[in-house]
């Protein structure tokens, strides 16, 4: 007897789990930020035992996420398709229960990643605030004690040659300010660029998942015009983010041209391994 | 004289036996069940007693099996067996040297199988717990912006501008 549809067993069990899985993952995120919110200030606003915490939790919600793959293709593909490989039921139907499973995986992966932008965003910016107030102190040369004029947004050691006496003087921010640069500057920069990043994941996401034009594969195939937009939407990123980031440290102006080119290098690396970006028709300088 | 079994056969057994083993652990609980404490005496290993087992029970929550110490105590015994029997059977090829690899190493790959299907993953209570108690301190957060002077420590000079001198100049003392 042929059916159609996927028997209402197979649909439910499938349903079930993934419910399980959502369950699960909703209530780890809902729990996870503000525990490491009241992580960082139990640490004194030091961010590593809130880091390590977030790592170990994302590093379960990616297991969680991958037992959604194996327990399609383990448990639910083999009922679906005949030992010849034929699907037993119509092929829409199918894709519709593959589809329930992977937009969950999606979610996952979406909602993980917003997460970590939001707690390391506001963690950077409660450390960011503090870490100004221990500059706004006055500081004098240690050798005649004349006021030292310390550069805006130095969040390092530096050399500060007293006007009067010619004497140099090395100052030393502390270990909040210099968090300012090591841990602030780069996850307030990812914050504001928040959409682009999201923008540029999606992207990279579509090309990943696409097939190779030859290919007998169901799929949206690889082209050149996506390929051009995951370099697009790669650029915005890495623009908004580098401005971001010299909002924060302004010296980093001078190395705007070279730290963009390093970063879309990157990309140009990646992108290189796939046959369209190749085509002669590709204007782009690095192919 | 009794002839012994083949090194295949014996492989066979204890292959069957291994997974029996597995099964009647993870139906049994921290308590253990009546297959579970048939299988201990079978192995001639005493039972422990039921509050022996709670206190271990309360160290180690599990969401199911039986408790892994005796767990481990079953793969041992069972492995002691298998190489009496091995050794009983006097086989020194090329089959019975790959059965023995599987018995030096069963016993640690089936316990972390076992240990992966019975403990509770981590809720995020206990991940933030462990982060707070095991990130290491390398240093104070709350130091202050100063501003020093490196000066050598013989003559009291000061370091020149522009200079990542170590030594004085002057009299040749260190700086650091």
């Amino acid at each position: 007897m042929s059916s159609s549809t996927p028997s209402g067993e197979i649909t439910e069990r499938w349903d079930a789990f993934l419910a399980k899985i959502k369950e699960r993952f909703e209530q780890t995120m809902s729990e996870a930020e503000a525990g490491c919110a009241a992580l960082l200030d139990d640490a004194e606003l030091d961010p590593m035992p809130m880091s390590n915490a977030w790592n170990a939790i994302r590093l379960q919600m990616l297991s969680l996420q991958r037992k959604i793959g194996d327990t399609w293709s383990e448990k639910i593909q083999e009922q679906l398709y005949d030992p010849n490989g034929d699907a037993k039921f119509e092929g829409a139907k199918v894709d519709r229960e593959y589809a329930k499973g992977f937009a969950l995986e999606q979610r996952i992966a979406d909602e993980l990643q917003a997460t970590e932008v939001r707690i390391f965003g506001s963690a950077a910016r409660k450390i960011y605030e503090v870490a100004k107030t221990k500059l706004e102190g006055h500081f004098a040369c240690k050798q005649c004690g004349t006021p030292l004029q310390i550069p805006k947004g130095i969040f390092r050691s530096i050399y500060v040659v007293c006007a009067s006496c010619a004497m140099t003087n090395t100052f030393e921010p502390g270990t909040f300010a210099r968090s300012a640069e090591y841990f602030c500057a780069h996850y307030l920069a990812n914050e504001t660029a928040w959409p682009e990043l999201k923008a540029m994941s999606a992207a990279e996401f579509r090309v990943n998942r696409a097939i190779d034009g030859d290919s007998d594969s169901a799929g949206e195939p690889r082209t050149l015009a996506m390929l051009k937009m995951w370099e697009a939407a790669t650029k915005k990123y890495w623009e908004v983010y580098l401005k971001a980031r010299i909002e924060i440290i302004p010296e980093y102006a001078a190395d705007y041209d070279k730290d963009f080119n390093g970063k879309m290098q990157g990309f140009y690396n990646d992108v290189a391994r796939y046959d369209e970006w190749k085509s002669p028709t590709n204007t782009s300088v690095n192919t | 004289m009794t002839p012994q079994p083949s090194v295949s056969k014996l492989s066979e057994a204890f292959a069957l036996r291994r997974v029996a083993v597995m099964q009647t652990a993870l139906e049994s609980s921290a308590q253990g069940s009546d297959a579970w404490n048939r299988l201990l005496a079978e192995l001639g290993l005493a039972v422990p007693a039921a509050k022996v087992r709670e206190q271990l029970a309360l160290r180690q929550p599990l969401k199911k099996g039986a408790l892994p110490v005796e767990v481990r105590h079953v793969l041992e015994r069972l492995q002691t067996i298998t190489r009496k029997t091995l050794s009983d059977a006097a086989v020194g090829d090329e089959t019975s040297a790959a059965f023995e690899k599987t018995l030096e190493h069963f016993v640690e790959e089936d316990m972390t199988l076992y240990l992966k299907a019975v403990r509770p993953a981590a809720s995020p209570k206990s991940i933030f717990a462990t982060a707070k108690a095991t990130t290491k301190k390398y240093g104070d957060m709350n130091t202050k912006a100063v501003v020093e002077i490196v000066r050598c420590k013989s003559c009291g000079a000061a370091r020149p501008e522009g200079t990542d001198l170590r030594v004085c100049d002057f009299c040749g003392g260190n700086f650091f």
